[in-house]
């Protein structure tokens, strides 16, 4: 840390180290620019940023509100997946047992494993990561406000949908992975597998939401001078973390979209007797399952590898090798899905190939496991070792992060080796394992996070022994339940069956199972008791209280102002070696950028990704109801697809859309603004008139989801041709060659009309614009008339294949066709200009990205059909 | 290139490719497995689809040391991202070796 010489007075430039140090700030851009009433500055930021009280609850976006209710909505979740839990392990105590009836204990293990992995685990980090992100990268919210709330919304219909279903008798049954056939129509006749189809798909919603946000905001929503390689790791790993969610939902989303079809019109995506194949299911949900325990780690050990440098004192060893070592393990983790496969009957070379990936995979774990340790040996004081407290409760929870997580990483090594695998598989050995490494790698480390960040969060400090009883009962309770099943299977007890007989032999290994589960169910209760008690009588934090290093304590006051920051400093050395409490007085009188109130915008600094400097001055909205109405419209879609009303069903996702085309900000866009003060003499546009806005990027990320759908979805019908029984089919399908012509002359055509409008004088750029939205109509057209063409698509899977690409290629065309409206529509409205092109942009970066997806759909079919010849007997 | 795309293309660059070569080969072994292709010994008795298998892995392996020899100045980038990178790539290589070594080892279709 450099230190400003004796006698100057502290500014956020002195109290930054120094590496390449920015010009010395210029004078003053604005009125309010440089010193202000810190006061008058907090009041007037409070007034724009603050969400209103009573119903207007219901229109927050803020970033701290919608995270805080995440995790909140993501702990009551967990409340109800571990009273499943006791109930499965009641039912376990026994041989023979009584307690639940076989139907009624399979609901409640799918049950328990659904909520675990879809409403608790993935939510809460995904709440963690909206809270935090914005106040340790510099922001004052998230890039996307309105989709965080939509995707709460969306989260919480559809967590509730599968919770009321369970509580009316009718939750899924079929486990958490839903296997095919048991979850087909013939085996699963009710609606509890629809029920966790579209709930799931629904709440996925909220997946991709956070995905896409934390991406653009972690990219363009830093500080100005938090370069990448600057970021704390926290952002490192929440970056890569959203990147694989990007990639590995939609092969989720895509299967229980194909399953459902199947359920509801009979499309035999996985029927073996019609060209379906069930372990083309156990490919795309594998392809999401496994890259998704890496998904519930990285975030968990995002937070450790944030907070063990606090509690020991210095800097994260091995920074470089530790961001090295996630982004490989995201990449090696889409590798191993086949090893739930393994005894599928898999040549040899395949077994090897994803038997080799698993094991890899523990070696950047590894170098993650060792950095840790690495930091807290070479632990050394701080200037003021009194104030740091030696053994925190957070530590505790690092403790027994280590001890739980390596066991389950250990046995992981187990499992990835074929032969053990063989044995061990589906046994409650493979129930041990898991436990271990979910509830070590995800519940006690996001426990420390929470005692962690809980001063932050709530303003409270916390002291409470309760907490160190909490964490011992949690600790003994989870060992004394989980080591046992490693030993119930390896002694060949299978997961999954509801009684065993006395003559088995693991009666008292289960029963001492059993009795430990309400030990650790005990624990869980006494943390959150202590946790409510902390935050109704504890005493008020002090700033920065573990002297951490990073930018979310150098907020104005603990909770954090809704604003944040008042202004945002330059950072200029790594940003996990701050001074928070030195930093934080300086930037409350307004002294960096955009340390002023200004038509009541809510302003925040917009960075190029790579070196972090500020090229945009990005506005955000302001509180509103659409994202609820937007999610209760959503939540009638998949309502409507429940009950199959499917005609409202189409007017609800009508609905949908015309609520998201009220979503496009308008104020500050109706007219050209120029470049504006941002502070330390910067001059900058707003987003609306930035080359590129975080719109643009927001739609470069979600395009990645997109043709990982695709791509699922072509390798899935590639699949069947070649795996499949019944294949070729007794008639291939033969797709009508006209249309197909017309669609591609279509997609080009829509592209080049984009394009046109584009470029030029965008103010005449309207009938471009309309001939883009007629090419796209033209695309829907003909891929109407290709799919009329099909023979009847419950015949075969692959005429049911072709059909699902060709719906692909017709709603991404749809959605052209609805941005080339938008794009006319805020034309007309005065919206446009030749610096304000946003909504034109928006359009010719989809149509870019269609044409070559289009093309590449429509000759799928013949590709289809040559692999399906070629493997003729 | 501009500074984003380079540092992305850096950092992600040899695991993509590992990824990419991973698919081919597990797509092109399924394939030449279910179709017959390639599985009568040709070569010095070795099965065409065992050598575009191997020639594959081999392909990924070269491309990712070049990878790997753009890397040895920092390629432009910040010294951190540029170690980081190199980290990124010579693991690839080696996952490279470990991972698709046993195309040219063991049975193709048994």
């Amino acid at each position: 840390m450099t230190k400003p010489p004796s006698g100057t007075p502290e500014t956020v430039e002195s109290l930054l180290p120094g590496e390449d140090r920015g010009p010395a700030p210029a004078q003053p851009a604005t009125p309010g620019d440089g010193v202000t009433d810190p006061l008058a500055l907090d009041a007037g930021l409070r007034k724009i940023w603050a969400t209103g009280p009573g119903w207007q609850r219901f229109a927050a976006v803020n970033h701290s509100v919608v995270g805080v209710r995440f995790m909140v909505t993501a702990l009551v979740f967990f409340t109800i997946g571990g009273i499943l839990a006791m109930l499965i392990r009641v039912q376990l105590a026994t041989p023979d047992s009584g307690f639940l009836e076989p139907g009624l204990y399979a609901q409640v293990f799918t049950m328990h494993g659904t909520v675990m992995m879809f409403l608790f685990a993935i939510p809460l980090f995904e709440g963690l990561a909206m809270y935090l992100l914005p106040k340790m990268l510099g922001a004052r919210d998230m890039a996307f406000p309105r989709l965080s709330a939509y995707g709460y919304w969306c989260y919480l219909f559809g967590g509730t949908l599968l919770i009321v279903a369970m509580l009316a008798g009718a939750a899924p049954d079929s486990g958490w992975f839903m296997y095919t056939p048991l979850s087909s129509q013939p085996f699963s006749p009710g609606i509890g597998a629809d029920v966790w189809l579209l709930g799931v798909t629904f709440v996925e919603i909220s997946a991709i939401s956070a995905a896409v946000e934390i991406t653009v905001t972690i990219l363009i929503l830093r500080a100005p001078g938090m370069s990448m390689d600057r970021m704390p790791v926290f952002a490192w790993y929440m970056l890569t973390v959203a990147a694989m969610m990007l990639v590995g939902f939609p092969p989720l989303i895509l299967g229980s979209i194909l399953l459902e079809a199947e359920r509801a019109f009979g499309l035999p995506f996985f029927d073996p007797l019609r060209g379906g194949d069930p372990l083309l299911w156990q490919h795309l949900f594998w392809l999401f399952g496994h890259p998704e325990v890496y998904i519930i780690f990285l975030p968990a050990a995002g937070a450790l590898s944030t907070l063990i440098p606090v509690f020991a004192g210095r800097p994260l060893a091995g920074y470089r090798a530790v961001v090295a070592a996630l982004v490989a393990m995201a990449f090696l983790s889409f590798g191993l899905w086949v090893h739930h496969m393994y005894t599928t009957g898999l040549p040899h070379l395949s077994l090897a190939l994803f038997s080799a990936a698993s094991t890899l995979v523990a070696v950047p774990t590894a170098v993650q496991i060792f950095a840790w340790i690495a930091t807290l040996a070479q632990r050394r004081p701080k200037p003021d070792p009194e104030a740091r407290p030696r053994t925190s409760v957070s530590m505790l929870h690092v403790f027994g992060f280590f001890f739980i997580f390596v066991m389950g990483g250990l046995t992981g090594v187990m499992l990835a080796i074929v032969p053990f695998d063989w044995q061990a598989h589906d046994t409650h050995f493979v129930v041990a394992h898991l436990h271990y490494v979910l509830i070590g790698g995800f519940l006690f480390p996001m426990l420390a996070a929470g005692y962690h960040w809980l001063p932050l969060i709530s303003g409270r400090a916390h002291d409470g022994p309760a907490a160190r009883l909490g964490f011992w009962l949690v600790f003994a309770g989870f060992n004394g339940t989980f080591f046992l099943m490693h030993i119930t299977g390896l002694m060949g007890m299978p997961r999954r069956v509801h009684a065993y007989g006395p003559e088995s032999g693991w009666h008292w290994l289960n029963l001492i199972s059993s009795i430990s589960s309400f030990v650790m169910a005990i624990g869980f209760a006494v943390i959150v008791i202590d946790l409510l008690m902390t935050l109704r009588f504890g005493r008020k934090a002090e700033p920065d209280p573990w002297q951490a290093a990073t930018l979310e304590w150098a907020v104005p006051t603990l909770p954090p102002p809704p604003y944040n920051f008042a202004a945002f400093p330059r950072i200029t050395g790594r940003a996990d070696k701050l001074e928070p409490r030195k930093i934080a007085p300086v930037l409350a009188r307004g002294e960096g950028y955009l340390g002023v109130v200004r038509h009541g915008w809510m302003e925040t600094t917009g960075v190029s990704i790579a070196r972090g400097e500020p090229d945009q001055i990005v506005i955000l909205p302001q509180q509103t109801y659409l994202p609820l109405w937007s999610g209760i419209a959503t939540g009638a879609v998949f309502l409507s697809l429940l009950f199959k009303v499917y005609p409202l069903a189409i007017v609800a996702a009508l609905v949908v859309v015309a609520l998201f085309l009220r979503w496009p900000v308008g104020d500050h866009a109706d007219a050209d603004r120029g470049d504006l003060p941002a502070g330390e003499g910067v001059m900058l546009p707003l987003s609306s008139e930035a080359a590129v806005p975080p719109a643009i990027w927001a739609l470069r990320v979600l395009a990645v989801a997109g043709g990982a759908l695709l791509a699922s979805l072509l390798f899935g019908g590639l699949f069947l041709a070649i795996s499949a029984p019944g294949w070729p089919p007794p008639v291939l399908p033969d797709l009508p060659l006209v249309p197909g012509v017309l669609a591609a002359l279509a997609l080009a055509a829509a592209w080049l009309a984009s394009r046109m409008a584009a470029r030029g004088d965008v103010l005449r750029g309207a009938p471009m614009l309309g001939g883009a939205l007629a090419a796209n109509a033209a695309v829907l057209g003909a891929v109407g008339w290709m799919i009329a063409a099909l023979p009847p698509l419950q015949d075969h899977a692959a005429q049911a294949v072709l059909a699902a690409a060709m719906i692909w290629l017709g709603l991404h065309a749809f959605i052209g066709t609805v941005l080339a409206f938008n794009a006319l529509r805020r034309l007309r409205s005065g919206h446009v200009s030749a610096r304000r092109r946003i909504d034109i942009d928006l359009l010719r970066l989809w149509q870019a990205g269609l044409l070559p997806a289009g093309l590449v759909v429509l000759g799928f079919p013949s590709a289809l059909k040559a692999l399906a010849l070629a493997a003729l007997p | 290139m501009n500074a984003g795309t380079r540092i992305l293309v850096a950092i992600a660059g040899a695991f993509s490719l590992w990824a990419l070569v991973f698919t081919v080969i597990y797509a092109g072994h399924a394939t030449g497995c279910e179709t017959g292709w390639g599985l009568a010994p040709a070569l010095g008795g070795i099965a065409p689809l065992r050598i575009v298998l191997v020639l594959i892995a081999l392909a990924g392996l070269g491309l990712t040391l070049a990878g790997l020899w753009l890397l040895r100045r920092g390629a432009g980038l910040a010294p951190r991202l540029a170690t980081t990178a190199r980290l990124l790539t010579g693991a690839a290589a080696v996952a490279t070796v470990y991972n698709f070594a046993f195309v040219a080892i063991l049975p193709l279709c048994a």
